[in-house]
């Protein structure tokens, strides 16, 4: 049996405690509703997740090659040199949206790829490799920055999934059965006291006769 | 915002090659995974950065900063990865809690 509100059983606190019951409920179905859209929402990102997750994997394997190639080719040191006069690529903008209420991140960036000349480093010293292997790393940059904003997305859901399903689970087995509890227990105990009050009254009453029968005699 | 990077040095020279903004190469030792936890630290202060990208066998070593912004992503470094898939199920395991076969 739930545990019991410490209240007088009065009709008033029934009255009250009713009502709380009420809305207690009403709150309950509202976040039911919250959490399964919730589920519904983290359930397409997720997907979506899992494929950028695969790509990525790919993609910075070829990217490795690449730049493997590139070092076979022009020497760890010379290659150095090169990603030292490259040119920063463009920034990115981190911007909010709602989803049911979670904050979560918009990442807005247009595609990092961007051609030979305005990466900035000399013809001469480079050679074709580099050259493909910048390309890759620029994919990997756009995959990484869209699975930065999916995966993120993806965790704030989750955490507000966690803390809803928390919610959910204490008013349906914590607080609203103890409050049902204690409703049973004050109209247990008001029909109780209705009952000692009638039969007090019958005693009285059968008192009363019988002192009236004891004077008529 | 700027994109960061942390990683060893081929992770580092292939995102520097991709102009990628600050780029920041560890080796891997102690000394250097402290140097890495100060950067790290120090990036997720300053606020003018939007996305750290952390290898994911140096995410290992290092606490991750539970923080909103910048967003930090485990990349795969280049032995390939062995964390990513595994972190996604791990999210849906604790919100849903029951994995999930695709």
């Amino acid at each position: 049996m739930a545990e019991l509100l410490n209240v007088k059983p009065t009709r008033m606190e029934l009255l009250n405690l009713k009502r709380r019951i009420q809305l207690a409920k009403k709150g309950h179905k509202l976040l039911k509703d919250k959490q399964d859209a919730l589920i519904m929402e983290f359930f397409t990102i997720y997907d979506e997740a899992l494929n950028l997750r695969g790509e990525l994997n790919r993609k910075m394997e070829e990217a490795f090659r690449a730049l493997r190639e590139a070092e076979i080719d022009v020497g760890t040191l010379r290659l150095k040199e090169i990603s030292l006069s490259v040119r920063p690529n463009r920034e990115i903008e981190v911007r909010k949206r709602n989803v049911m209420g979670v904050p979560v991140p918009l990442i807005e960036a247009g595609s990092f790829r961007r051609s030979v000349r305005e990466r900035g480093y000399a013809f001469v010293s480079s050679s074709a490799k580099v050259d493909i292997a910048a390309e890759k790393f620029e994919e990997v940059l756009d995959l990484a920055v869209r699975l930065a904003e999916v995966e993120e997305t993806l965790k704030r859901l989750a955490r507000e999934i966690e803390v809803t399903k928390r919610r959910v689970n204490a008013l349906e087995y914590i607080i609203i059965p103890r409050m049902e509890a204690t409703v049973k227990f004050i109209k247990q105990r008001l029909d109780e006291m209705e009952r000692e009050n009638f039969f007090r009254l019958k005693r009285v009453k059968a008192l009363i006769e019988a002192r009236a029968r004891g004077e008529s005699h | 915002m700027k994109i960061a990077v942390l990683g060893d040095r081929d992770t580092a020279l292939g995102f520097k090659l991709a102009g990628a903004h600050e780029v920041y190469a560890f080796d891997d030792t102690p000394l250097e995974m402290e140097r890495l936890k100060n950067k790290l630290g120090e990036l997720v202060e300053r606020g003018d950065v939007g996305i750290i990208l952390i290898t994911e066998s140096f995410a290992r070593k290092v606490e991750l900063p539970d923080v909103t912004l910048p967003i930090i992503l485990q990349v795969p470094d280049k032995s390939g990865s062995r964390f990513g898939e595994e972190t996604i199920k791990e999210i849906v395991r604790r919100a849903i809690g029951v994995e999930l076969k695709r």
